[in-house]
């Protein structure tokens, strides 16, 4: 892998895990938004921006995510499977447990205070959908949520990058083997939103492209001469833009109202990939010449692990103690997500600094 | 039930003794105050001969008639069925009974189809259920529905046995649910006792049957080991078909014989004599059904008979049949009573539709008529005695003397009448003014100036005449609080009694109807045609003066018959509308007809103690609240039914009962009968009109959202709490978000017009009110769509701008490529230039320099460089005309290509005695190269021609060029003596070829072998 390969992806990782926190941050009156998802609610600045931010513009992280997983895990695929396997344990499964279990705790912790409480029910976050107090829920109650439905919901990725970890050996040979039949079958799945508790259908297509790409040594660091990165970025930011108003516009609850919206929502992922990925160089370059940048983009799983359920409470609150202002949900939505980014990462560098091996465990050694 | 009800129970029943101890003849109205509904009314009733109905949860009165299903939201009734011949729908023909399932669907039985089916209120859908008996049904069989306890629904069929419906099967079948004793046959009128867990069968030629649950044991007359009297009364036996027990667990059994005796037993089997009043009707009627309301008041009613329990006087009262009157219901058969949830009586009569609200019952207001076959009463004043006597003032009938129960007493105020002329005898009986002064003296003001003092301790009276009225009739007496009494009269004389001496203050020549002396002591004088005057306590100065001709503060006529004092700054002037007067101001505003008053002509005005106005117009009794600022009428509904007859007098009681009286009338209710301290129902959209068209609403409420397109955008919305007794006096206020920024109230007709809504989202939300100002529990709201056009939306927008910023880049991507493209020719000129030529002449230059040096000195080698020089010019003169020749667009045609290869294959060839053909496709001259294509693929052939020239040895060589899966192929073959293509010299030709070729994107095959010739053959993909 060269230098600028290797740029990128430390580029495109930190950015993809810190615009998560924009996807993660929306506040409208839907509280989960799937690609097909429309918008119950008036069309304003507020609703739109949101909407086309937090379901549309940011949407190529976790397939680029995914890419870039593929890639690298190819890479290194020359190494004992048990090993590789082992290793990955200790980079995905451990700090699984670990980030799942600070989660609850924060929430505990919350709990136990009438106003917090209080903001940790409204903001709803509990993947059962019971959001009573843990001491109501029992033991059962909080296990299933430690080792199943983490309230740091986000931490679904690295279970699934595990398991097609896990089954790296099959994906490495039907890409190699038959890469025209597997990868047309994965792109079915991802358009098709297949999913199975952690079996990410789009995750699989695009792990396996990064597999592709590297196993069929496809030069992925330069801009290929077909590409346009104006082309790209008119299309990625057009389609975007055209499913966030059909979001608003077409019929709700109609098959082909989820269907349109579910065609332009992966017809932007594409776009946005190619256009993120090769339109950037300059970005790239320029960010990591940034001592900043740099120090700043070695803490992002530290920001991963940490951003949720952290960012939902403190949206919760900026949100009630900030009704008086003119557009505050347009203002908490661009502020908070920001200030969680900035204090996540200050807190990742207090651990590190300080505790150490609680970072280095936290972090599966990422960021050392 | 509030607390003055129990006392004005207790009145109204001892006011029915009065009138009949007194002997006047006056009806009383003593049941409910009935409003008819019938085909008449426009209000879209199919047929008036009604035979159920049901209230479902929203409040829709489910209607069955002669013609089907109705269903009624206060203003229309709507229709189901179908009467198509053979159709399975629902269908329009008598529907007898409606009663409701627990899953919110309709049994309905159609008597003359016997046909039972289920009908979704919802979806509109009806589906009959299949009668399946192991023998047939008797013609003519009665056939009762009737539902238990436990929503185990069963079939009654006289003379044939009883039916359950079975849930698996969908069916009725005879399960034989009962076991009644072999050859006993229930009437229809099955009865479950739910205290005692007993269902009871009446059976005409038997006895009486009863079924215990718990046990499932059957009980007669012949095995009664629970000894229950009624089965052992052989009073009772045989004919018995109705039975009913009441919340006061009186039996009541009806059976015939002769005729139908009624019983009425209590638990022990005792007779009792509750049946007082149910046999008043002589004629032959035939009572078959009861019905308990929640009050407890029990009703009877069947053919020709129609009666309730008065538990007042314990006995039943009886509607006539076919008697048309103000209390009175023009029936014939009672088919069926309801009770809805406002308590509201709903009666099904083979003569319409008939309801009554609880207000207008047994706890409601009195409605006294007097007869006028012995010339009427004319009331013109009332008074109650500080003794709580009722004192009325009559004109020619004297005074009525009645005590505070109403029942008449010994107060004969003419019974010490001294001898006079017959004509004062008589002004003496034409009384018109009742007041008790503070000393209990009464102050009767008669005709002509006459009037009489009435000594309520000595019980005397004294006659005189006021010599200072000029023998103008007393109108009006009225005291202070300094206890001066004052006098009107007809020919406007205000006249002061200070206790001493008459004294006339005032004279204003018009008739001065009433004196309203305020909280401050002054005098309010209502006139005929002079306006409102206010004078000073002594009388005898005019303060102020209101008329319809002041420029300020104008009244709305000047004629008024009543005055009274709302608060201490405001006097209400009853003069045609209502004029509100200020005291401290002075200004007067009105209420007008066009504010909710029932009509611009006040006769009384009445405040309770609430501060409310009761006012009587031409047109009916309403209430004024000055806070909120609106009317209520009440009427009919409200058991108001003599208001037009009220219009002389009025007083408030003691016990806060406002009497209103007048010519042949009197009436009298507690204010309070009408607070509603409950929150009116919920309101319900009664229709949605989509321009003319009403669409089917109840299939359309069920979506979350209505939803329509840009050109169906003009909506009319019908909303009612469905509360038919609270119907006019609810007030609604709706308010649709995205058009109304504040609730707005509705008018009377409760619908409101959206015309031609622009594209977006609303909420139509509505409420309502009651006239406390309560408001319904829930506001009831749906959102509303209408879509863009897809050429407004912004998605499609954003495609044309997409597209255009598509189109935009592409032509600047293309000029781009085109600038790029002549910079490549130029680079590619250049570097030709610079190859081909640069370098030849640069040879050229070597050669000729070194010609010129030899010239002198060796003309062979001079003579070899000048023939290298001519071969170079040669070379470069063609490698010039092949760059010029690629160059030029007119030889963009492939038929240029192959004429100059033809040209150059021609030349080179033949000039060796090569023979060569041409072999062309027809199709090959459609294909189009460009620039770079076209040089690179002549180059190639002419490379592979000038091989074939100089060292194949051929002596013939062929030329093809066609299309192969689609790519443009050339051959060029030679039959020349081949060479190993392994081994062959990859020099400039073969390499610059293939290079060529892979500049085209093409495939070079050389295949050769010695001895075998040479194929070359090139395939260029094209467009």
């Amino acid at each position: 892998m060269n230098k600028t390969l290797s740029q990128k992806f430390r580029f495109f990782t930190f950015i993809c895990i810190a615009l998560l926190a924009y996807v993660h941050g929306y506040n409208l009156n839907n509280t989960y938004l799937a690609p097909y998802s429309t918008v119950e609610e008036p069309l304003t600045v507020t609703s739109f921006f949101e909407y086309f931010i937090a379901n549309g513009l940011l949407r190529f992280r976790i397939p680029m995510l995914f890419i870039i997983s593929g890639y690298l895990y190819a890479t290194y695929d020359h190494r004992p499977y048990l090993q590789q396997i082992q290793k990955r344990f200790k980079t995905l499964i451990i700090p699984f447990f670990l980030w799942s279990a600070a989660g609850l705790a924060l929430t505990f912790l919350l709990q136990q205070f009438t106003y917090t409480a209080d903001l940790v029910h409204t903001a709803g976050i509990d993947q059962l959908g019971d959001n009573r107090p843990y001491t109501e829920i029992g033991w059962e109650g909080i296990l299933r949520r430690w080792l199943l439905h983490p309230v740091s919901y986000q931490l679904w990725f690295i279970v699934s990058l595990f398991i097609y970890n896990l089954i790296y050996p099959v994906i490495r040979w039907l890409v190699v083997k038959i890469p025209f039949i597997w990868l047309p079958l994965t792109f079915l799945l991802f358009f098709s939103l297949f999913q199975f508790i952690y079996v990410d259908g789009r995750g699989i297509f695009f792990f396996s492209l990064g597999i592709w790409l590297q196993k069929k040594k496809i030069s992925i660091d330069k801009q290929p001469e077909w590409f346009s990165a104006g082309l790209a970025f008119i299309l990625f930011i057009g389609l975007t833009v055209i499913k966030t108003f059909m979001a608003f516009e077409l019929e709700p609850n109609q098959f082909s109202t989820s269907l349109t919206l579910v065609i332009f929502y992966q017809l932007s992922v594409i776009t946005g990939i190619l256009a993120m990925w090769f339109g950037l160089d300059k970005v790239v370059r320029w960010a990591l010449r940034k001592k900043w940048f740099y120090k700043a983009s070695g803490f992002s799983f530290f920001l991963y692990g940490a951003h949720v359920p952290l960012l939902p409470y403190a949206m919760t609150m900026a949100l009630t103690e900030l009704s008086f202002l003119p557009y505050y949900r347009l203002f908490c939505y661009i502020v908070i997500p920001g200030l969680i980014v900035v204090l996540c990462i200050w807190i990742g560098r207090f651990v590190r600094k300080f505790l150490p091996g609680i970072y280095f465990t936290l972090t599966g050694s990422r960021g050392f | 039930m509030p607390v003055p009800l129990v006392r004005f129970v207790y009145m109204r029943r001892l006011m029915l003794l009065a009138v009949l101890l007194n002997g006047l003849y006056a009806h009383t109205q003593q049941g409910y105050t009935f409003n008819r509904i019938s085909t008449d009314d426009a209000l879209g009733l199919s047929s008036n001969a009604v035979y159920c109905t049901y209230q479902d949860k929203k409040g829709y009165i489910w209607v069955g008639t002669a013609n089907g299903l109705q269903r009624f939201d206060g203003s229309k009734f709507v229709s189901f069925g179908n009467s198509d011949p053979g159709s399975t729908l629902l269908p329009i023909s008598d529907l007898v009974q409606i009663i409701p399932d627990d899953n919110g669907m309709l049994w309905l039985f159609f008597g003359s189809r016997l046909e039972v089916g289920l009908f979704d209120p919802i979806s509109f859908r009806y589906h009959t259920v299949p009668i399946k008996t192991s023998k047939p049904i008797p013609a003519r069989s009665g056939m009762k529905l009737w539902k238990d306890s436990q929503q185990n629904l069963y079939l009654v069929i006289w003379k044939f046995g009883i039916l359950r419906y079975n849930k698996n099967k969908h069916s009725f079948s005879d399960e034989n649910p009962f076991p009644l004793p072999a050859g006993w046959v229930s009437s229809i009128n099955v009865f479950e006792d739910t205290l005692k867990k007993q269902i009871w069968f009446p059976c005409p030629d038997s006895g009486i049957a009863i079924y215990d649950i718990p046990s499932k044991k059957i009980y007669t007359s012949s095995n009664n080991p629970l000894k229950i009297p009624l089965l052992d009364n052989k009073n009772i036996i045989p004919g018995t078909t109705e039975i009913f027990i009441d919340s006061r667990r009186r039996h009541w059994i009806f059976n015939w014989t002769s005729g139908q005796h009624k019983w009425c037993f209590d638990e022990k089997g005792t007779l009792l004599k509750d049946t007082a009043g149910l046999n008043d009707n002589r004629e032959y009627s035939e009572l078959t059904s009861f019905f308990e309301t929640k009050e407890k008041v029990l009703w009877v009613y069947g053919a020709n008979g129609l009666f309730n329990y008065d538990s007042d006087v314990n006995r039943f009262f009886f509607y006539k049949p076919g008697v048309t009157s103000e209390t009175g219901i023009p029936y014939q058969s009672a088919h069926y009573i309801m009770e809805d949830r406002d308590g509201s009586i709903w009666i099904s009569t083979d003569n319409g539709l008939f309801f009554a609200t609880p207000e207008s019952g047994t706890y409601g207001v009195v409605n006294i008529l007097f007869d006028e076959r012995n010339g009427g009463i004319e009331i013109t004043d009332l008074l109650q005695l500080k003794s709580g006597q009722y004192w009325l003032s009559t004109w020619g009938k004297g005074i009525i003397t009645l005590d505070k129960t109403f029942a008449k007493y010994s107060a004969d105020v003419y019974k010490l009448m001294p001898k006079m002329d017959q004509v004062s005898f008589a002004q003496y009986y034409q009384t018109w003014a009742l007041y008790q002064h503070t000393d209990g003296k009464i102050w009767i003001g008669c005709q002509a100036g006459k009037y009489i003092i009435y000594d309520t301790l000595t019980q005397k009276s004294s006659f005189a005449e006021l010599k200072e009225a000029d023998g103008a009739t007393i109108r009006f007496i009225t005291g202070d609080k300094n206890g001066n009494i004052w006098f009107s009269t007809q020919r406007g004389h205000i006249i002061n009694y200070d206790g001493k001496k008459f004294t006339v203050v005032q004279q204003f020549g018009t008739i001065i109807p009433k004196i309203l002396i305020d909280n401050n002591g002054l005098l309010w004088l209502a006139t005929f045609n002079q306006g409102l005057y206010c004078l000073s306590t002594d009388g005898k100065t005019i303060l102020r003066r209101y008329t319809s001709n002041s420029k300020e503060n104008p009244l709305f006529i000047n004629s008024g018959d009543d005055i009274d004092q709302i608060n201490d700054t405001t006097i209400a002037y009853g003069a045609g509308a209502l004029n509100l007067i200020n005291t401290r101001t002075g200004k007067v505003t009105w209420r007008t007809f066009d504010d909710g008053l029932p009509g611009n002509s006040i006769r009384r005005i009445r405040t309770d103690r609430n501060g409310n106005l009761w006012i009587i117009t031409k047109n009916g009794l309403s209430k004024y609240n000055p806070r909120t600022n609106r009317f209520t009428p009440y009427g009919r509904k409200d058991g108001i039914t003599l208001a037009n007859f009220t219009t002389a007098a009025d007083f408030i009681s003691k016990e806060d009962f406002i009497l209103f009286a007048g010519s042949n009338g009197l009436m009298y209710f507690m204010p309070s009968l009408f607070e509603n301290k409950k929150p009116p129902a919920n309101v319900v959209i009664t229709d949605f009109k989509l321009f003319n068209d009403y669409l089917p609403l109840d299939s359309l409420l069920k979506r979350p959202k209505l939803e329509f397109n840009s050109d169906e955008n003009s909506f009319s919305i019908y909303f009612s709490s469905l509360s038919y007794s609270q119907k006019e006096k609810l007030t609604y206020y709706y308010k649709m978000e995205g058009v109304d920024k504040e609730w707005i109230k509705a008018d009377r007709q409760n619908y409101v017009n959206y015309p031609l809504l622009p594209p977006g989202h609303y909420t139509f939300s509505v409420y309502c009110e009651n006239i406390d100002g309560i408001r319904s529990k829930e506001i009831t709201s749906f959102e509303i769509y209408i879509k863009p056009p897809f050429w407004k939306t912004y998605w499609f927008i954003s495609t044309l701008l997409l597209i255009i910023l598509l189109f935009i880049y592409a032509l600047h991507r293309l000029r781009v490529n085109k600038l790029l493209a002549v910079e490549k020719i130029r680079n590619r000129v250049a570097r030709d230039l610079h190859d081909d030529m640069g370098s030849t002449l640069s040879t050229i230059n070597i050669l000729s320099t070194m010609a010129k040096s030899k010239l002198n000195s060796d003309n062979v080698k001079t003579s070899e460089y000048i023939s290298k020089i001519s071969e170079n010019s040669q070379r470069m003169m063609e490698a010039m005309d092949d760059i010029v020749w690629s160059i030029k667009p007119m030889n963009d045609s492939m038929q240029k290509i192959i004429a100059r290869m033809r040209e150059y294959a021609t030349n080179i060839l033949e000039a060796k005695d090569i023979e060569v053909s041409f072999n062309i496709e027809e199709e090959v001259n459609d294909v189009k190269l460009d620039m770079e294509a076209r040089r690179d693929f002549f180059l190639v052939f002419k490379e592979a021609v000038n091989n074939a020239a100089k060292y194949s040895k051929a002596e013939k060589v062929k030329i093809n060029l066609f299309i192969l899966t689609g790519q443009l192929t050339l051959e060029v073959i030679d039959d020349g003596e081949g060479f190993d293509v392994a081994l062959a010299d990859s020099g400039n030709g073969l390499s610059n070829m293939q290079k060529r070729a892979d500049a085209m994107q093409g495939r070079l095959q050389i295949i050769s072998k010695k001895g075998n010739g040479t194929i070359v053959k090139l395939a260029v993909p094209f467009n």
